[in-house]
Parts: C-alpha cells; sequence; structure tokens
C-alpha cells in the first residue's frame, strides 16, 4: 500500500493502520537493542514545522526520526503566521525549496496538512491542526490497546471530556472505528460536537453509567479555559461528574485499562493517583509514541530493503 | 435627430418591466435613449441579435476596500468587475478601514469614486466607527446626498440605540440597510454550523445567530416605521420572518447573496479559504429552501455582498483567512443556473427592484424607455462559460464561484450611454 501522506486517519484506512502497526513491532524490537538505531531513512529530511507549542509530539517524532537515521531541521514558526506576515504558503515553498521529504506539521487552524499538500511535493505528516486531528496519536493508542488485548475489535472504548475541542478525538474514533472498536462519547452537552449525527460512535453525558462496560476509558485533557468560557460552571462540578476518581476508577471491569494523550490536568479530568495505577497505561502510549512515530515516518519515506532485520518477541 | 445619434444596439430583444419586444435602442450624444424602433442607425452600430437588452444591474450590497485599503480594491478596479458583470449602478458600504461615518470623509470619498466606471452610490454608517454606540451625523451626511445608511455587522449591537437612529433618521427620508452576522452565537465562527463543522473541528455559526437579528430588526422597524433594509440574508428562516414583518405592514425588504442561493457548506470541506463567507455557506438543505423562498418571490433582491481581499490572504490556514467573495461577474450566470425563474423576474431581483430600494429609479432599472440614460446591459441568457476569478476584472481573484459552470453571460454594458464593456471587453 503506497501512501504519500498522514493527514487524517482517512489517508490510511484500515489496511494503512493495520500496516502501521505491524510495522510498529519490528520498531519495538529495535527499540530495545543496546543501540536502537537503524539506518532505514539515512539520507532523507524531514522538516518540522511547529505553529503550536508542543514538547511532547515534537521530542517523540525527533527521537523516531534520530533512531532512523533520518536529517532532520527545524524551521522554527511561532503563533499565528499572519502575525508573523509570512503566508503559510510562502513558509512551506521556502521549506521545500531546501529539499525536504516530509514535514510534520502542527497548527492551530483545521485543515493545514491538507493545504501544505496542495503546495509541496513533500510528504505531509500531521502533528495536529485545530481540533480536527492528530492521527500519530491515534496510531499510537491504537497500538497501545492492541499491545493489551491483542486486538481492538469489538472493544468498547469510553472516549470521556472535551469531545468538542479534541482533534484526538476525532481521529481516535476514526481510528478505533476503522479497527471494529464501539466508541462511546461521553461529556456534558456542552463540550459534545454540536452534531455527531454522521459519527460511528454512540454519545452520552452520563459517566458512570458508560463506564460499566467500557474495555478502555480514554480520558481527554479539560482545558481550564473551558470555565470562563461558560462550558462548564466550575472544573469542580466538572470532576465531579466527569473526572475519573478513584470511586469510579473501583467500580471499572477488572480488565479495563485507563489511558490519556497528555498533557494531564491531574485533579481534573483524572485523579492524581489513577495514572500511577498498574491499569493505567499512560507511561506505554509515550513510549509507543516513538515506536508509532518511527514506524509511520517509515511507511512513508522507507523501502522495503531498508527494513530492519526482526529478531523480537514477535518472531 | 438620427444624424446625431452614437450608438445603436441592433436585432435585441428589450425585456423592462413593461414586457419584452424585438428592437434597435438608439442612443444620443447626451447619454440618453432617443428612440426605440426597428431599422434605427447610428455612427456605430453593436449588432445584438439572439441577445436580451436589459436595464443595468443594481447591486445593493457591495465593498470596494477605498479609503484604506487600496490594495485589495479600488473605486475604479471594483466597478470595472462591475461592469463587466453588467452592473452599472453599486452601492458601496461604509466599513472600510477609514469608516464612512462623518461629512468629510463622505465628501473625500465622494472624490475617490470619480475613478468609477459606473455609478456609485455610497453608503454612510449609521454609527459611528460602526460601533453601535454614537449615531453618525446622518443629517449632516444626506446633506451631501447620501441616502443610504449600513451597519454592515449589526447583531452585536444594542437595541436602543438601533431604535433610536431608526427614529433620528425618519425626518431624513433615507433608508438603513442592516447585515444580520456577528452575534455571540457565532462566537469564533468560521462556518454553518451543524455536522460539517462538527467534523472540521471549526466553530459554527448557526442560522440562529442571523434569524435572532433578523427578528429584532424586523420588530424594531415595525415599531418605528423606519425604511430598512436586510442585508444578504442566508438562512431560509430568516427569510420567513422578513415576510411575517412584511405582511404585519413594517417597511422592511431583503436580499438574498448568489452564492447563498447556489453553494453549500461542503466546500469548506477543502479547507480553502475562498469558501469562507459572511454569512457562511449553508446546508444544502437551506440552499433550496432558499432557492425556492427567491423563486416564490419572497426575496425583493439579489446583492452581491463583493468583498475583495488582497489574494495572498487566501494561502493562508481557513481560520486565518478573512471571510468574502469577490461577486459582481458571477451573478447573473448564477441566477439564471440555479433559479427557477423567468429572465423578466432574474432582473427584477437584479435591476428593478433594487433601483427602487436604493431610490435610483429616476436614472436605473424599471424601464427602457427615450428620454432616460442609457444604463443598459446585454447579454446572452444562454451561454455557458466556467467562472475563472483571476479572468476577473477585480483585484482580487477570490470567487466562491470558481471552477464552477454557468449559463448567462453579459457581452456590453452601457453607462450613461457610454459602452464600458464590448463583447465582454472592458474599454477603459
Amino acid at each position: 500500500m503506497k501512501v504519500k501522506h498522514v493527514r487524517g486517519i482517512s489517508d490510511l484506512g484500515k489496511k494503512g493502520i493495520q500496516e502501521i502497526l505491524s510495522l510498529s513491532d519490528h520498531f519495538l524490537e529495535v527499540s530495545s537493542r543496546r543501540i536502537p538505531k537503524v539506518p532505514a531513512l539515512r539520507g532523507k529530511t524531514i522538516a518540522w514545522l511547529f505553529y503550536e507549542d508542543s514538547t511532547r509530539t515534537r521530542l517523540s517524532f525527533e527521537t523516531a526520526a534520530k533512531r532512523l537515521s533520518a536529517d532532520t531541521m527545524n524551521f522554527s514558526v511561532s503563533s499565528s503566521s499572519v502575525k508573523k506576515g509570512e503566508s503559510l504558503r510562502d513558509t512551506v515553498e521556502t521549506v521545500s525549496a531546501m529539499g525536504v521529504d516530509a514535514i510534520v506539521v502542527r497548527h492551530g487552524s483545521s485543515g493545514v496538512p491538507w493545504l501544505l499538500s496542495r503546495w509541496t511535493d513533500a510528504s505531509i505528516i500531521n502533528a495536529g491542526d485545530g481540533s480536527h486531528e492528530h492521527p500519530t496519536q491515534s496510531l499510537l493508542d491504537c497500538y497501545t490497546i492492541q499491545k493489551q488485548f491483542g486486538e481492538i475489535e469489538g472493544k468498547k472504548i469510553v472516549i470521556a471530556g472535551d469531545i468538542k475541542h479534541s482533534r484526538v478525538a476525532r481521529s481516535n474514533v476514526a481510528a478505533f472505528k476503522a479497527m471494529g472498536a464501539e466508541i462511546v462519547l461521553v461529556a456534558p452537552r456542552t463540550l459534545l460536537p454540536v452534531d455527531t449525527t454522521s459519527w460511528p460512535a454512540e454519545t452520552s453525558q452520563d459517566f458512570d453509567a458508560s463506564l460499566r462496560d467500557a474495555d478502555v476509558i480514554y480520558m481527554l485533557r479539560m482545558q481550564l479555559e473551558r470555565q470562563k468560557e461558560t462550558f462548564v460552571p466550575s472544573l469542580r462540578e466538572y470532576t465531579n461528574d466527569f473526572g475519573l476518581t478513584l470511586e469510579r476508577v473501583k467500580k471499572l471491569q477488572k480488565h479495563s485499562v485507563i489511558m490519556h494523550p497528555g498533557p494531564m490536568n491531574r485533579g481534573v479530568e483524572i485523579a492524581s493517583e489513577v495514572p500511577e495505577l498498574e491499569n493505567a497505561l499512560v507511561t506505554n502510549q509515550v513510549s509507543n509514541g516513538v515506536i508509532v512515530r518511527m514506524a509511520v515516518l517509515y511507511f512513508l519515506l522507507g523501502t522495503s530493503a531498508d527494513l530492519p532485520e526482526g529478531n523480537g518477541s514477535n518472531e | 435627430m438620427a444624424a446625431m445619434s452614437r450608438i445603436v444596439l441592433k436585432g435585441g430583444l428589450i425585456l423592462d418591466k413593461s414586457g419584452e419586444r424585438n428592437a434597435d435602442v438608439l442612443i444620443g450624444d447626451d447619454g440618453r435613449i432617443i428612440e426605440i424602433s426597428k431599422g434605427l442607425s447610428a455612427k456605430r452600430t453593436i449588432n445584438v441579435e439572439g441577445q436580451v437588452i436589459s436595464a443595468g444591474f443594481v447591486d445593493l450590497n457591495a465593498h470596494f476596500a477605498q479609503p484604506g485599503n487600496e490594495n485589495a480594491e479600488t473605486f475604479e478596479t471594483g466597478t470595472r468587475s462591475a461592469v463587466k458583470g453588467g452592473y452599472t449602478a453599486v452601492v458601496a458600504m461604509p466599513d472600510t478601514e477609514i469608516t464612512n461615518d462623518n461629512a468629510e470623509t463622505a465628501r473625500s470619498i465622494k472624490t475617490l469614486t470619480a475613478t468609477a466606471i459606473c455609478h456609485v452610490e455610497i453608503a454612510g454608517a449609521i454609527t459611528v466607527g460602526n460601533l453601535g454606540e454614537q449615531i453618525a451625523p446622518l443629517s449632516e451626511m444626506a446633506a451631501l446626498g447620501v441616502n443610504i445608511f449600513a451597519d454592515p455587522q449589526s447583531s452585536e449591537k444594542n437595541d436602543l440605540t438601533i431604535r433610536r437612529s431608526m427614529e433620528y433618521s425618519e425626518r431624513l427620508g433615507v433608508n438603513l440597510h442592516y447585515g444580520c452576522t456577528g452575534g455571540s452565537l457565532a462566537l469564533k465562527g468560521q462556518m454553518n454550523e451543524g455536522v460539517i463543522s462538527s467534523k472540521l473541528g471549526l466553530a459554527g455559526i448557526p442560522t440562529e445567530d442571523e434569524e435572532l437579528t433578523v427578528f429584532r430588526l424586523c420588530k424594531l422597524a415595525k415599531m418605528t416605521g423606519a425604511r430598512v433594509h436586510l442585508q444578504q440574508l442566508s438562512s431560509a428562516c430568516s427569510i420567513q420572518i422578513v415576510n411575517e414583518a412584511q405582511s404585519e405592514g413594517a417597511n422592511v425588504t431583503c436580499e438574498v447573496s448568489p452564492h447563498h442561493f447556489a453553494l453549500n457548506e461542503t466546500l469548506v470541506e477543502t479547507f480553502d479559504g475562498r469558501y469562507k463567507v459572511s454569512p457562511p455557506l449553508r446546508t444544502q438543505g437551506n440552499v433550496d429552501k432558499v432557492q425556492k423562498m427567491v423563486s416564490e418571490g419572497k426575496v425583493d433582491a439579489i446583492a452581491t455582498g463583493h468583498r475583495p481581499y488582497e489574494n495572498h490572504l487566501m494561502d493562508y490556514p481557513f481560520q486565518e483567512s478573512p471571510p468574502g467573495t469577490i461577486g459582481f461577474e458571477t451573478a447573473l450566470g448564477a441566477a439564471i443556473s440555479y433559479l427557477d425563474l423567468s429572465l423578466s423576474e432574474i432582473l427584477n431581483l437584479l435591476s428593478w427592484k433594487p433601483a427602487e430600494i436604493a431610490g435610483l429609479s429616476d436614472s436605473h432599472g424599471g424601464h427602457i424607455i427615450p428620454g432616460r440614460p442609457a444604463n443598459l446591459t446585454v447579454f446572452d441568457p444562454k451561454k455557458p462559460w466556467v467562472a475563472n476569478g483571476s479572468e476577473m476584472a477585480s483585484k482580487s481573484s477570490s470567487s466562491v464561484f470558481e471552477g464552477i459552470s454557468l449559463k448567462g453571460l453579459v457581452s456590453h454594458t452601457l453607462v450613461d450611454g457610454e459602452l464600458v464593456v464590448i463583447e465582454g471587453e472592458i474599454q477603459k
């Protein structure tokens, strides 16, 4: 399967997701080596174009690129391109004129990866666009769930929190659905998207009821500003009704797992002790992030001849 | 008499308020129509066989970006595009970078309109700086001939100020035009609110934001008896609210823009800034209803809302690009292609009725008869063409109709008897 970009989950579909997940197993083995580095992308150049602050995603991508021996360059951009006085198109044309094979972009406005792909020949990887998509987060979440349960199909996944403003939720709904999961979105009405009739997911405003038979509880970050913007009366009330408290965790099924894309607001959407529990996969998500991003970069830029030999657990 | 005459339009079908007839139109040196009959001749003959001769179109809602943002448009470039689209008169909105909210500015802008190649009626702001706080010196501006005052974004404005300006303007006999966008329900809004905005993660603008404003303005118009015109209604329900107010005796008229009866919100899925307009493109269901209501005569005028921006601003992310589309050159084609109306009903919406609303009936719209200034448009209602913004005469090439096939194209335009467009080519 030849795919040029990973702008959204729709660029991949089920087949693409599966291919990346199985490539991830190869790179999991690579990452466990004493020197976790392979020459798979030697000679390839990847540019970072981060218009929004991002420490986690950025570091994860950089680590992935280094382990694949790719060259990287950072095009330093801050806040909105309008303020900077250079159009998005000018910026991306400048970057591609320097000769890059892929551009990893994060931007506060929906659709930027799609616009970029019209203006450059490089592969575009979306590291988050507005409230729209964050496909590599979803891929690492799929990988984490698959590692935990052996498969994603048939699992009931509850995504709870600020769905309305969440790019993670939008990509996850598409990815989890493609992999055959059952999805429930939980939030007060003000934080649900206005119209989800076309979404392959149920919605609920009753967190407790939806938790009973959930296999995965996926918590989203609650932005502190939402209180000022009148989405909720107070964070206290939000935590009370929609926070993953210890009491709620106690009522979960034994095999259920807890996930969060980070950064967490401890004490708001997730009780401070919860990420440390045995069934919380938050750190697995972070370490899988590097592996899956290696797989994504390799999937777009590599050739099968460069695929590192696997001699790890999956053989 | 015939020896003096300058131009004859030969072989066309004249279509005006009194009906249609095959006849030649003879135009004199003074720019007025001299005679209408068969077999006329003049110094210059324009063969318009197979085409329709109508009164020039009148646009009630256009933005020229001058003064202040001449990189986007000037009266000259904007009116070049207007005449190419068959317009002979346009109303210039006051929400320019330098707001037309006082007599001195109005005087300067009038001077600037000397570069225009069609008639420009300048609208003054209803409140100082369009801020909705203090009433602008309406009387001082009216004394300079300003007879339309507008607030292109009235949703957030205070009801009391709107009421007072409606009452105060009564003695001046002027029209008040209101855009119905920008309310608090539309906060940070980028596109129509619904399935697609939810999917794309873009903040939505619900139709209710417009409908509430339309309702408020209709109530205030009824209360004060003011002569009110509502701009660019994008929701079918808004039109219904206006119709109810009209039947209750409110002195209210309304306009729609071609893109709101032709195009739907799915275009935004491209994230292309050209599809960001205000009010936003709505659902196809709403588009169908608006189309039907326009076709049933429930709307008073078609206005373009022509709003040009510098082209490079379309190379920004959707959320950062400014809302607006150019519109003069696609209005006729869109009306013919998308509305289930006879040609005379379309001309009523593009020319006759807007000329009345703008108070230009003496020189525009209505009848094509000897003695009247020759503000005329000749077009082929069957001609197919494809909209291409970069071929349009505006400085901006951002057209929401880009790449769309339309039927009906203007070939000649005469402003006060002068041929400003011949065979689609601007003569100045």
